[in-house]
């Protein structure tokens, strides 16, 4: 099952590797900015099954972005990937609702587990 | 010297005021003495002015009798012998009698008759021997004319009234006057004309009213000494000289017998006193004063000198002394009365002053007393403070010669204090330190002030650092010694070390938690471009072998920052608590084949019924881990680690020693062992954070690491390091919390 999965992060190269990662191990199609509002206006006039977003960002932070998700689809996953040196606040930002986060760096397993595991949530979760 | 208040006092002042009121008294009773010879002298002088006077009034009534003879004289009823003669005898008579004349008489010569008047008024003419009388035969002479004869006669003088002396004043009669009868004068001799004079009449008229004093009174001697008037008439005629010793044998009357001898009948004047034995009605031995005075009757054929004196008893002039010593005496006795009042005031006072003197100075003692104990308490304490610092406290001299030092100093030294002084301070301070000290004190003699310092120096191999606080000890403004306190700050200075040391890995720490978020996120995409690149390459190819280094290089990278996470880690909000002993032995479990391999033996000493102690199990157990880790590779040639665990001596915190006997660590890296990235590894064999996290760790549980190492070059097979940790015993709240044990996640590469 192919889904659309909207990812932002401030960092060009993250974002190619991630969407090499994704195009290359599935077949989700995937949809990339460095500008969270871009992420927005995509969640809210298209269709997204996955919103995976870095914690910290010049323009947006990502928990002020989940916040923002949550109003346009509550059941919209976001995972949180975050470099900081503690997990504190990905922690925080699963009590907003995130659904999962990832450190970096990340081995491509992990990722492609938590996303599998999240589209997995939305279906579930989704309205019939 | 007497104190007030006390009877010796009392004794001296009333000997002294004894003395005093005697010396007064003596000197009033001289003073009394004096004023009644002054009062006697002057009742004396008193005396002889009324002498004076009687003598005076005798004398002019003298000269009275001879003017009115010289009147008579010139009578030519006498000159001629008329018929009148007696009437004009007569009228002269009347004038004359009260003045003690009893008769009046003219001694005729050619008739060999006397014509005579006495007092009664009897005129007589008698027949005698004239020629022999020698008034006549004076007056005969031409030359006699108008000159008075006077002489005392008795029974010599033929004359009726003679019952004893009299006084007669004749004078030459001649017929030199006229009257209707004899209208020329004849100019021949007549006769002698006389006035007989009694003299106890003409003196009783004077003397018989003068009063000295009370009771005083006057007498009249004669040119012979006999009594012309004496208030004793039984006196009267007799010699002055012969009827005292009549009258009362037994005193002796020299005194006035000189005075009238030798002064009296001499015409003299003056004042005396002499001894008498009666005086009026009274009958007893006497003093009596005298004043006397000369009544000098002068005739031209002779110069009779009576003297009068005035005497009067002591007695007169007691009254006025009496006065006088009662006034004296009352005087004195108000004075001394005053002087023995103000006297008694003064005691009383003085008694009182005293009385509170003695009190403040009890009062004074005591609280002297109380002062003495106090500062010998002081002093005590202070000894006993001095004694029992534990600062070394010595006393120097201007050369640095210890005068003085306490207990601690002694033992830091490792002398006995009788080995200490008097030896210079500079002995014991070794190298710099000597310097330092001698520098210090030549400064506090020089500027007369304290000065504080810190002084570094080795004793025993150990390195000290002390406070030094220097003070000047003055005695009268000239500094004796100098104090020096030297405070052994070595625990502080290292706490001060260490925290800096913490502190500068705070810092570390926030630094490592940003770089580790900047590093991370090229990490994961070079990582994860390398891990997409491996799929794609071959097993085989040099391309496979470089992205092999290049992610194995990222992973070193990745594992440096999680490293570095680790030790930037802030304090949980939760903190857990668990058994050491149990997380030893976790430990050595995983390590144990390890030190097999490497030969090293290790023993494990740990402390039965240990309370838990706060922290996270895994992370205490990866700290246990890095100092196992570190031992073993200090003991690349095997050896032994010994780990202890036991309970500090005050029962707050859990001790944990880590002791190998490996090659040491050199004393210059002993203070950077914490700093992260610090190793003496090789490059790659470590990342130097494994005791930075494990310091972090410790920490962030309030738990202490140190180290103590010596060298193979300083101990040789005696080499070796000991770290011991502490961690505080886990409060009862900490008690509550829950109990998470973990096992180590990391691997275990050795």
């Amino acid at each position: 099952m192919s889904a659309t999965i909207v990812i932002v992060d401030d960092e060009p190269d993250l974002l190619d590797l991630l969407k090499l990662i994704l195009t290359e191990k599935t077949d989700h199609q995937v949809v990339t900015t460095t500008n969270p509002q871009e992420a927005v206006d995509w969640c809210r006039e298209y269709h997204a099954d996955l919103l995976i977003s870095d914690l910290r960002m010049p323009e947006m932070e990502g928990i002020e972005l989940l916040k923002i998700i949550k109003e346009i689809d509550p059941y919209l996953p976001l995972i949180i990937i975050t470099a900081y040196g503690t997990i504190g606040s990905a922690v925080e930002a699963m009590r907003h609702g995130a659904f999962d986060y990832i450190t970096k760096p990340f081995r491509k397993e992990h990722i492609l587990m938590t996303i599998a595991k999240a589209l997995r949530w939305r279906q579930e979760h989704l309205p019939a | 010297m007497p104190r007030l208040g006390s009877p010796k006092l009392y004794l001296i002042v009333s000997s002294v005021t004894i003395i005093v009121l005697t010396g007064a008294f003596v000197l009033g009773l001289m003073s009394a003495n004096k004023m009644r010879d002054i009062i006697s002298e002057q009742f004396n002088q008193q005396q002889l002015t009324i002498a004076q006077g009687v003598a005076s009034d005798i004398v002019d009534k003298f000269t009275f009798l001879e003017n009115e003879l010289h009147t008579l004289n010139l009578s030519p009823s006498v000159q001629y012998l008329e018929v009148s003669w007696p009437n004009r005898l007569q009228i002269t008579m009347a004038s004359v009698r009260k003045f003690g004349t009893i008769e009046i008489g003219l001694i005729e010569a050619r008739r060999q008759k006397i014509y005579r008047l006495n007092a009664e008024g009897h005129d007589l003419v008698a027949t005698a021997k004239v020629s022999e009388i020698e008034c006549l035969q004076w007056a005969s002479d031409r030359t006699k004319q108008n000159k008075f004869f006077l002489k005392r006669v008795g029974a010599d003088f033929p004359s009726p009234s003679l019952e004893r002396p009299y006084l007669l004043i004749g004078l030459p009669t001649y017929q030199v006057s006229v009257d209707q009868s004899h209208p020329v004068a004849s100019g021949e001799f007549v006769g002698c004309l006389y006035f007989l004079v009694d003299p106890s009449r003409l003196t009783t008229m004077y003397c018989q009213d003068i009063r000295s004093g009370q009771t005083g009174y006057a007498w009249v001697i004669d040119q012979q000494g006999n009594f012309l008037y004496h208030p004793d008439e039984g006196f009267i005629g007799k010699s002055a000289f012969e009827v005292r010793e009549q009258r009362d044998p037994k005193i002796s009357f020299a005194e006035i017998n000189r005075i009238q001898k030798e002064k009296m009948l001499t015409g003299r004047e003056g004042y005396s006193w002499y001894w008498s034995g009666w005086h009026r009605g009274v009958v007893k031995k006497m003093k009596k004063f005298i004043g006397y005075a000369p009544i000098p009757l002068q005739g031209d054929n002779t110069r009779l000198i009576w003297s009068v004196a005035v005497v009067a008893p002591q007695t007169e002039v007691e009254g006025a002394i009496h006065g006088v010593y009662v006034r004296q005496f009352l005087l004195q006795g108000v004075v001394i009365l005053i002087i023995l009042l103000g006297g008694g005031v003064i005691i009383y006072y003085e008694s009182r002053w005293a009385a509170a003197l003695e009190q403040e100075v009890q009062r004074k003692t005591a609280a002297l007393k109380q002062s003495t104990e106090e500062l010998a308490k002081s002093e005590k304490l202070y000894k006993s403070l001095v004694e029992s610092a534990e600062d070394v406290i010595i006393n120097v001299d201007c050369e640095g010669k210890i005068i003085s030092i306490n207990r601690y100093g002694v033992k830091l030294f490792g002398y006995t204090p009788q080995g200490v002084i008097g030896k210079s301070i500079y002995e014991f301070f070794p190298g710099r330190a000597g310097r330092d000290i001698h520098h210090h004190i030549d400064e506090v003699f020089a500027t007369h002030s304290g000065r504080r310092a810190t002084l570094q120096m080795l004793l025993g191999g150990k390195e000290y650092y002390f406070n030094l606080n220097l003070t000047p000890i003055r005695e009268n403004h000239e500094i004796m010694s100098v104090l020096i306190i030297a405070h052994d700050i070595t625990s502080s200075k290292k706490m001060e070390e260490q925290l800096y040391h913490t502190e500068k890995l705070a810092s570390l720490g926030q630094l490592a938690a940003g770089v580790a978020h900047e590093i991370n996120n090229p990490l994961a995409i070079i990582l994860g471009f390398t891990d997409m690149l491996l799929e794609k390459a071959e097993a085989d190819s040099q391309q496979y072998k470089i992205l092999k280094t290049i992610e194995r290089q990222g992973n070193n990278c990745k594992k440096i920052v999680e490293n570095l996470m680790t030790f930037a880690r802030t304090p949980e909000k939760v903190q857990y608590h668990t058994d050491i002993n149990r997380n030893v032995a976790m430990v050595m479990e995983i390590v144990q084949n390890t030190l097999l391999t490497k030969k090293i033996k290790y023993h494990l000493q740990l402390a039965e019924g240990l309370p838990l102690v706060r922290g996270d199990a895994a992370q205490l157990q990866q700290v246990f881990l890095n100092l196992v880790t570190n031992a073993v590779k200090a003991m690349p040639q095997g050896g032994q680690l010994t780990i202890t665990t036991g309970l500090n001596p005050t029962g707050d915190r859990v001790r944990i020693i880590f002791a190998d006997t490996g090659e040491g660590i050199k004393k210059d890296h002993l203070h950077k062992i914490y700093d992260p990235f610090f190793t003496t590894r090789k490059v790659g064999e470590g990342t130097g954070l494994g005791l930075s996290v494990s310091y972090g760790i410790l920490a962030k549980f309030g738990g202490t690491i140190e180290c103590l190492s010596r060298t193979r070059e300083e101990a040789g097979d005696q080499s070796g390091t000991t770290f011991t940790i502490t961690l505080p015993v886990a409060s009862p709240t900490d008690q509550e919390l829950k109990t998470e044990d973990t096992y180590v996640s990391q691997d275990f590469d050795h």
